[in-house]
């Protein structure tokens, strides 16, 4: 079954399968479908990059994050405040949210970083709930639980992109831009540098890569487009609120990860498509379409652990005598904690 | 001497792993370090690439002290090692494994990946090469392709030698590389190591393969508790009193 999937790194594949969503994410427009289905199409790019941009952390350098929902929130807050406020440009506001987005990121993965896996969990969950609250309790910045209303949509040399097609090619151009970039980097020395720190720091560390710097590099990036994505979703659905932006918005996208596979490019967007499709395509099964989903999730988990098209599960063991890592004691422990402190 | 290293010590709590040992490994030689398990000898081999510095002691190479130095910045003065329970990147391909270790000698970062200009390309064409060249002298070419994880664990050693290799380091240590190995593979590797010194490599290792050290080690340390009890050639050390008390007990009177 499956052997190219268990292949490392076949290039040729690579840009097959991307090429081939791009076309799936193409068809609402080209079908001049309603306009409820290309705001799902719209979606799904978003989800594709958020996903992907964790996978950058989760997938790639074998950290944990909870709060990537934040992220995106602060992204598409740091949009539309400057938008509203000053009356800049999209142009202008959306770089300046991924900055700003990317900049609070490394300074949590400053903070973090160093932490073992399991407290980088609660460091990033908590750090997701503080970014919710101060949204909430900042009213004179952020207009608190009332949200921030009629966002202007962007425009391109004057003109305004109202439409939902035209709305959704602007999206679909970013996402495609984010996987690619992201698809460079995991191909590149950078990208060889994060695989051998998920696969084994020591070791890492001992070839010369400097495990913190590119643990926070990978945490950068992963925010800065993140906060990209946030700004685009801001003036998209022209209002945010703080809820948007919660708890589970960053379980949706670790869910979209673990469901679609860790560490692979086309892992994380198929976990998009899919998790945005279930609950539109079940409309009709109201809340029992989460029983479905929650189904599905433990089925790909069980049979599947690494996600459908993944590379390495989230508790895969490295080989077989790590399995179970963090009960490890003595020796290696001793080599953790060395390390860990530095 | 390329490395000195004097009154190294090392303590785990109430155990001193490694106790005031001196060693002078000299250039283009194969130094080997051995002792009963449990001799401090890996501890030794952890504090010489900081992976857990030493308490207290000196580690000179080159004329410069290195042991604060963190691991990354002693890999990049040319000190690469493997590891007693193999630490290969298990899920990145066999090529990949090897050209990560040639991280230190290039520069590109996130712009040259992004963008693949040309210094990128140079790069990852001469990485490719020298991986390509080091797969091939450890007889793994057929398998580039494969994930680290899926290789039998004798070439799982090779590839580790590899890896290390690949970061063209002047000091490579060897924790036990012979473990697993068959007679066959074992007097491959025997070839192997004394092709490196030739090439102008120094090599310290810690084996327990007996034979293998006794062929090839130009001088030999034995420890054990945490201290050096013996060191010479092979002939030496082999009829030292202590070494042999050490190994199989005091001789009855």
């Amino acid at each position: 079954m499956n052997t190219f999937m268990a292949m490392p790194l076949k290039r040729n594949q690579t840009p097959f399968w991307i090429g081939a969503v791009v076309l799936v994410l193409a068809v609402p427009g080209l079908l001049g479908g309603s306009d409820y289905l290309i705001q799902i199409a719209t979606m799904m790019a978003l989800y594709v990059v958020l996903a992907s941009s964790l996978n950058l952390i989760i997938g790639f350098t074998g950290m944990y994050s909870l709060g990537h929902g934040a992220f995106y929130g602060i992204g598409a807050y740091t949009s539309a405040i400057l938008a509203i406020n000053l009356d800049w440009t999209f142009w202008v506001t959306m770089p300046i949210a991924g900055i700003l987005t990317a900049l609070v990121g490394a300074f949590l993965g400053l903070a973090t970083l160093r932490l073992r896996q399991t407290f980088l969990v609660f460091g990033t969950l908590a750090f997701g709930e503080i970014v919710r609250i101060l949204i909430m309790n900042w009213p004179s910045l952020t207009r608190g639980p009332m949200g921030i209303p009629g966002i202007p949509p962007p425009s391109i040399l004057g003109f305004e992109l109202v439409s939902s097609t035209q709305y959704y090619y602007l999206i679909l151009v970013f996402a495609i831009l984010m996987v690619f970039l992201i698809f460079r980097l995991y191909h590149s020395r950078v990208g060889r540098a994060w695989v051998a720190i998920r696969e084994d720091e020591i070791a890492a560390s001992s070839m010369g890569i400097s495990v913190f710097g590119y643990k926070v590099l990978a945490f950068t990036i992963a925010c800065l487009i993140a906060g990209l994505a946030g700004a685009f979703y801001a003036h998209f659905i022209t209002f945010i609120s703080a809820d948007q932006f919660g708890m589970n918005e960053s379980f949706l996208i670790l869910t979209m990860v673990a469901l679609g596979g860790t560490g692979s490019i086309i892992g994380p967007i198929i976990g998009a498509l899919i998790l945005i499709i279930i609950p539109e395509a079940f409309r009709f099964l109201a809340e029992y379409r989460m029983v479905l989903y929650g189904a599905l999730l433990i089925l790909v988990i069980v049979v599947k652990p690494e996600g459908l098209a993944g590379v390495k599960g989230l508790f895969a063991p490295a080989s077989g005598a790590r399995r179970f890592s963090f009960l490890r004691s003595g020796f290696s422990a001793e080599c953790e904690k060395v390390e860990g402190a530095k | 001497m390329i490395l000195e290293i004097t009154k190294l010590e090392k303590k785990f709590g109430g155990l001193t792993a490694v106790n005031a040992v001196d060693l002078s490994v000299k250039e283009e030689t194969i130094h080997a370090v051995i002792g009963p398990n449990g001799a401090g000898k890996t501890t030794f081999f952890n504090n010489i690439t900081s992976i857990i510095p030493a308490d207290s002691g000196r580690i000179i190479w080159k004329g410069e002290r290195i042991e604060r130095l963190s691991p990354q910045a002693i890999s990049a003065k040319g000190i690469a090692r493997t590891f007693q329970n193999i630490r290969l990147f298990a899920y990145m391909s066999v090529l990949d494994n090897v050209i990560t270790g040639t991280h230190n000698h290039y520069k590109s970062f996130v712009w040259g990946a992004i963008s693949r200009n040309a210094r990128y390309r140079r790069e990852e064409k001469e990485s490719r090469e020298l991986a390509m060249e080091l797969i091939e002298k450890v007889g793994l070419a057929d398998k580039r392709h494969e994930y680290a994880r899926n290789l039998p664990y004798g070439e799982q050693r090779k590839l580790e030698i590899a890896r290390a290799l690949a970061s063209k380091p002047k000091l490579l240590l060897l924790d036990e590389p012979a473990a697993g190995m068959n007679n066959a593979e074992t007097e491959e590797l025997d070839q192997f190591i004394r092709a490196l010194r030739e090439d102008g490599l120094t090599v310290l290792i810690i084996e327990h393969d007996v034979r293998l050290i006794m062929s090839i080690a130009d001088r030999i340390t034995v420890l054990d508790y945490g201290v050096k009890i013996a060191e010479g050639n092979a002939v030496e050390v082999q009829n030292d009193d202590r070494v042999i008390e050490a190994y199989l007990g005091k001789r009855r009177a």
